[in-house]
């Protein structure tokens, strides 16, 4: 019966799940440091909303040797622990990752069918030899006069404890020092770690981007940064529509803006005038929501079928109870049709008339012949 | 004065020692509760909570039934599309829309897809043809190194177009997010069913490894 080009049926070809397939572990991830020798156990709960639901529990990772599961096989939703012995010397020091998985055992009775694999962590950093820290610093975005969070954080990786010195420097967006913050010292044990925490005020700062560098000195030195803006009530005009076409009806106008502001704005929208001494044009655009440094379109409509050449426009911005200004110029230009039709009318006829030119000298080829 | 009021005396002493003990029990006692338990706090309280995080991935639409059919009379092969909805050159039923997985955890996680037969195995016949096509249907839900959506990205060939499905573990997304409205994605498949492919039932499984970053 197998030849090509006759019809075989296929009785089906489905994706069957007898119910829903989720699969969920919990926690998601845990974290120690080696100590050599060391026990440990963790528990985790194996989360199924299928309670027939056969589950493979397993072990995965270049450590999960040192690991024993109180069970590798279970029924919808159960527990489980893994029980984690290190070993008495030395393994490659950094960060492992033990992955402690539950696999759906897939139905034998579906056709086509899915399973969820789900893996949680278990991170074992090994020291390094020395002394060694990781560094990171956080400065979020605020508004001039604000209270800048500044977070510098060091966990210490080495297996020695670490005397912390930690200071920040605020750069201007061309490096230009403005300020340092200096921390108070603090001895960090093998393992261990710290927050470096401080409400900096910005009073005496402007509006703008700026770079916070934070120089962590324990014998050796790390230097890491984050880059940070201060905003103002502000919203910024980055483009607008500069030419119009005359025509009849309205036409869509568009204005790009940006909030400087660290926080929402609503009802923003725009005011703006169009003149040239003789006509004057006002219209409104319907107002939007901004969030903190976001871009927008403020989209307003035009009727030009009275308007020529160019204008000046005044583009009020309004926004939390203020405003900004701005100036341009806009060009409504008329599509002159006769012209149009002359230059294609001149171009059509060039056509013809090489054409004909062509035409005329194969046909005197062919009278000489 | 009489014995029996020696005896009153005595006992109305006694009584008056026991109320004055009583409204002293009785004045610290709601003194006490007053601090305990009234609107009269004045110290800081602290709000202790653990939130767990979690793993979790859900299959939410975990069925794609084309029902019974057959490649067309004449044709080599039948095409059934999820993605377009289409059967072309047989009479399957279309299936509009792929497998929708969502991540319900709390955590974001990397996202492997891996089939469990290859076209031959599964079709069988002469040029089978077994592809899938991740999109977010939510939109950010699959994101790479870059944060980006891998269109394009040659790490991840089966983003937002068909490719071969693989019996190997195969990188979808770097980041599955878990944040509400970014957190959905869809799985097309694309079938190519040669004439001459095998018949009856045709089983397969497709695996989804979510894994904590």
């Amino acid at each position: 019966m197998l030849k090509r080009g006759f019809l075989f049926l296929i009785p089906l070809i489905v994706f069957v799940g007898i119910a829903s397939a989720a699969l969920g572990i919990t926690p998601a991830k845990e974290v120690v440091n080696f100590v050599p020798g060391q026990q440990l156990q963790f528990e985790f709960t194996i989360l199924s909303d299928k309670p027939d639901q056969e589950i493979a529990l397993y072990t995965e990772g270049d450590l999960a040797g040192y690991t024993r599961l109180s069970k590798t096989e279970i029924k919808g939703e159960d527990r489980l622990t893994v029980y984690l012995s290190f070993p008495d010397g030395d393994i490659a020091p950094g960060e492992h990752r033990i992955l402690v998985g539950a696999r759906e055992i897939p139905d034998e009775s579906q056709f086509l069918g899915v399973a969820v694999n789900v893996r949680a962590v278990i991170v074992v950093f090994v020291p390094y030899p020395g002394r060694y820290a990781e560094v990171s610093l956080n400065v979020p975005d605020a508004n001039v006069n604000e209270n800048l969070p500044i977070e510098a954080y060091v966990v210490n990786r080495g297996r020695e404890n670490l005397f912390t010195h930690v200071k920040v420097n605020i750069y201007e967006s061309d490096r230009t020092l403005l300020d340092r913050i200096d921390f108070q010292p603090y001895d960090i044990n093998q393992g261990g770690d710290r927050y470096f925490r401080k409400l900096y005020p910005t009073s005496e700062f402007k509006a703008g981007s700026y770079l916070a560098e934070a120089v962590v000195d324990y014998g050796d030195i790390v230097i890491v940064n984050d880059t940070f803006r201060l905003g103002s009530l502000n919203v910024n005009l980055t483009n607008y529509t500069d030419r119009l076409r005359q025509k009849e009806g309205f036409q869509e106008y568009n204005l790009d803006v940006q909030s400087l502001w660290n926080n929402p704005l609503d009802e923003v929208y725009a005011d703006v005038n169009i003149s040239n001494g003789v006509q004057n044009v006002e219209i409104r655009t319907p107002s939007i929501s901004l969030n903190p440094w976001e871009v927008g379109i403020l989209s307003g409509f035009i009727d030009t079928s009275e308007m020529e050449g160019d204008y000046d426009v005044e583009f009020v911005l309004r926004y939390a109870q203020a405003s900004s200004v701005y100036y341009g110029m806009i060009s409504v230009f008329v599509v002159n049709y006769l012209m149009i039709g002359i230059i294609a009318g001149v171009i059509l006829a060039l056509i013809v008339i090489i054409g004909l030119i062509i035409y005329i000298r194969k046909l005197k080829k062919k009278v000489k012949k | 004065m009489g014995g029996s009021n020696k005896v009153l005396v005595v006992l109305s002493l006694v009584a008056v020692a026991f109320a004055i003990i009583a409204m002293g029990i009785t004045y610290f006692s709601i003194l006490n509760l007053v601090e305990k338990i009234s609107g009269y706090a004045t110290d800081i309280g602290d709000v202790n909570l653990t939130v767990a995080s979690s793993a979790n991935i859900n299959f939410t639409t975990f069925v794609i039934n084309w029902s019974t059919g057959q490649v067309n009379l004449g044709e080599t092969h039948a095409i059934l599309n999820t993605a377009d909805g289409t059967v072309t050159n047989g009479n399957w039923t279309a299936v509009s829309g792929g497998l929708v997985l969502e991540n319900l955890g709390n955590v974001n996680v990397t996202l492997d897809l891996q089939t469990g037969k290859t076209p031959t195995q599964f079709l069988g016949g002469t040029n089978p043809g077994y592809m899938w096509n991740v999109t977010s249907l939510e939109s950010n839900s699959c994101v790479n190194d870059s944060y980006e959506e891998p269109f394009g990205d040659v790490n991840f060939t089966m983003y937002g177009v068909f490719a071969s499905t693989s019996t190997s573990s195969t990188r979808v997304c770097q980041y599955f997010n878990f944040i509400s409205g970014a957190d959905t994605i869809e799985i097309d498949i694309n079938l190519s069913v040669p004439s001459d492919s095998l018949t009856g039932a045709l089983t397969d499984t497709i695996t989804a490894t979510a894994t904590v970053i």
